[in-house]
Order: structure tokens, then sequence, then C-alpha cells
């Protein structure tokens, strides 16, 4: 596999994850509803 | 890759997980990042910011080592953690990354954790265990998306080019992805561990309500990381219960250890499970488990004692003492062999693996490891 496979974010996508950012209580309030990559980025903070 | 090689060894390891009797042993190598740069002659103080080393030492011990199948070890890129200045992982004068003692829960906020545990993290722990974090807004915002490029472009690259490897020597890796159990989740950076071992004696209803309410975030968490597949194994090293006393064990850590677990493999979910430190006192409570889903791995015990109680719900393995690579003759190594495949290969669910994760060259005689390893092949067939 080369690294062209390898899934890196672009900038579009983290443009999209900055909507859920901790300034915006849905993203505390509603964890269910807050998109995955942003789910898992936060809980892998903890592991 | 050799495809009929791979799907012997798979089909190996599928037999001992479902406690069958394979055509041999499989065998299992814990060699961590660490200790392949270590080996392959790289100074861990820079060669652990590069990932090129970090897998080219990995095909390297491939190279020098037999495998059946491989436990994933994370690589803890120190770019990834020196960008949000992590108070958590932090890279020593020997290179090693370490975990200090730090906590970003006060005692006092378990309530807060409890009602909303993910807000309580964003808004509470994070910014407390990672100083980028703390700063004021938008740069907390601009240091959090930079922490996910970098996290993506490190560790989750690191993954990817894991498979290469997988390919190459043909070779499954058989986890994919790593959870705690509730308790350890709380315990290791929220609470630490001199905080937890405060809170379970001044606090214990809070503990259990705090695992209680944590325990929904880590199922998504885990069941994000990993697909249905007994070869895609979710990795849970088990930390605290040797320092627990039973009864706070059984009030505090099990119920809602256990339920992950019972959730994860009603989810089509196998997991891989490192039973850190001596968990003697706890086997009555682990072959509840469910059945012939899990890989078992452990440190200490009397082998014959975990065989009688477990060896036909679980898949087990370790208990092979490290200490006898690294110290001991080659005699004195395929002897304690001997007695230990005596104990655990009848009836199969048996996976040779050393008792401890393997971090440096020097934990172990290459000759002693090859030789038992060579003697496994030889005397290890059913």
């Amino acid at each position: 596999m080369s690294d062209k496979d390898t899934t890196i974010m672009s900038w579009e996508e983290i443009k999209d994850i900055e909507t859920t950012l901790p300034d915006d209580e849905k993203a505390g309030q509603h964890w269910e509803e807050v998109n995955d990559q942003f789910f898992n980025y936060v809980m892998s903070l903890l592991l | 890759m050799d495809q009929k090689l791979y799907n012997e060894r798979l089909e190996r390891f599928k037999k001992v997980i479902t406690v069958e009797v394979p055509d041999q042993i499989p065998v299992s190598n814990p060699f961590t990042p660490e200790f392949a740069l270590d080996y392959a002659g790289y100074p861990l103080t820079t060669a652990m910011w590069d990932i090129d080393k970090v897998i080219e030492s990995l095909n390297i011990i491939f190279r020098d080592f037999d495998y059946d199948v491989y436990n994933k070890f994370l690589w803890r890129a120190p770019q990834f953690y020196a960008t949000l200045g992590a108070k958590t992982f932090v890279q020593s004068e020997t290179g090693f990354i370490q975990h200090p003692e730090v906590h970003g829960l006060e005692a006092d906020e378990y309530p807060e954790f409890i009602a909303n545990p993910f807000k309580t993290i964003l808004e509470k722990v994070l910014p407390r265990l990672y100083k980028e974090l703390d700063k004021p807004a938008p740069y907390n915002m601009v240091a959090f998306t930079k922490g996910m490029l970098a996290h993506s472009s490190t560790i989750g690259r690191y993954f990817g080019r894991l498979n290469e490897i997988q390919d190459a020597y043909s070779t499954p890796f058989i986890t994919s992805g790593t959870v705690f159990a509730p308790f350890d989740f709380i315990a290791d950076l929220l609470r630490s561990f001199t905080g937890i071992s405060t809170d379970v004696r001044r606090r214990p209803q809070e503990v259990a309500e705090a695992c209680e309410a944590c325990l929904p975030l880590i199922i998504r968490k885990a069941l994000m990381s990993a697909p249905p597949a007994i070869d895609k194994m979710i990795f849970i090293p088990l930390h605290m219960p040797p320092f627990l006393r039973t009864s706070d064990f059984e009030k505090l850590y099990w119920p809602t250890f256990k339920k992950m677990c019972e959730i994860l493999v009603e989810n089509g979910r196998y997991l891989s499970l490192f039973f850190e430190g001596d968990w003697t006192r706890y086997l009555d409570y682990i072959k509840e488990l469910p059945s012939k889903k899990i890989l078992a791995r452990f440190e200490y015990g009397d082998p014959k004692l975990y065989k009688e109680k477990l060896g036909s719900v679980m898949c087990l393995t370790g208990f092979y003492p490290l200490s006898i690579i690294r110290n001991g003759s080659k005699e004195d190594c395929i002897n304690k062999a001997k007695e230990l495949i005596d104990i655990m290969a009848p009836g199969g669910g048996f996976l040779f693996t050393p008792d401890k994760i393997i971090l440096k060259s020097d934990d172990i005689n290459k000759e002693n490891y090859n030789a038992v390893i060579e003697y496994l092949r030889k005397e290890g067939k059913y």
C-alpha cells in the first residue's frame, strides 16, 4: 500500500469538523450526534 | 503476499480463538515499534519521530522472527503529542514515550461528568491535559484541528502502512483498535492512579456511576474501531484490578467491564484482552465472559489453574516468562516451553506468546527466542 492510499483528511473535511467544536454546545450535549471522525479523535486523546 | 500461507496462519488462529484444536500451536511475538527501532539500531530519541524508520524497523523484525499472527501495537508519534502540548504522553530522555501521573477531572466534578461525560471531556478534561487546547478561542480550535491533522498523518498513516508488512510477510494482523474498560478509562487520564485510589474509598458510588456514564462512549469508540471479524479484534489492556480490593473490583470494575464485553460480542466483535498483573483471585469472574470470542493474555499465575478454569471458555496465551529468554540458557528456555505446552496445548485454545510486551532489544536473547519458536514449530504440532 502506498502513502496515497492512507486516509489523510482534506482541509474541506477539517473545516466541516470545526463546526462541531466545543464552542458549539451541541457537540457536548448530544454526543450521539457528533460525527464519527470528531468523536473518534476526541476519544483517542484519552487512550 | 503468499495467500496460502496467510490463510493457513489465519485458520490456525481462528481455531484457537474458538477453543478448537489447530494443526499446530500458533505463535505471536509481542514486539513493539520501540523494540523494532532499537533492534534495527536506531536511537529512539530521534527515530520515534520518523514513520519511515518505524516501518523499516518493523519490516526487519518480521524478516528475523517467525510469526503466525501479530497483535498490532500503537506507535505514539511524538509529533502528534507535541502539536497539542500534551501532558499525557511525553518523550523521555531515553526516547520512550512516558505517561506521567496527570489528571483531567477533579474529584468534585464527578456529578458533572456523570450528567454529561462527553461535554465534560471537551470542556474540562482535554484543555487540562493538552496545553494547546487550553488557549482562548480561536487558538484552541486551530490547535484542535492541527492535532487532528497530525493524528491522521502520523498514527492514522502508521496503521495504514502496517498493511504493507502484513502483506509482505503473509502474517494476519489480528487487532483493529484499542479501548479501555470504563474503570480504567476513568482511572488512566481522568483521575490518575492516585486520584482513583482515593475515590474508590471516598466516593465509590460516583465512581460506579461514572463508569456507567462513559460506557456508551467506549462502546461507540470500540464499534467504530473494529469490524465484526475474528481477525479484527478489539484490543483492551486491563490495568487496575490487581491494585483493587476484590470487593471494590466486584462493585466498581467488573459490572461495566462485563457489560462492555457482552455488548461488543453481541455486536459480532472479538476481543483481545491483556490481563496486566496477577488476576488469579478474579478467575471465577473472568470465566463468566462471553465464550469462544476472546484471546486472553496473562502475565502471572499458575497456568494449570488457568487452563482448568478458563480453558474451555477462551483462548489462553502468555505465562511464558520473558526473563528466561533474556537470562536463561537455551536448555532452560526449551524446558520451560515444554512445561508450558504440556499444560496448555491439550484440547487446543492456546496461542504462544511471552508474558510481557517486548520493548527493548536487550529484553531478549535472540538465539534463545528463536530456539523456543523453533521448538514450538517442531513439538507444537497436534
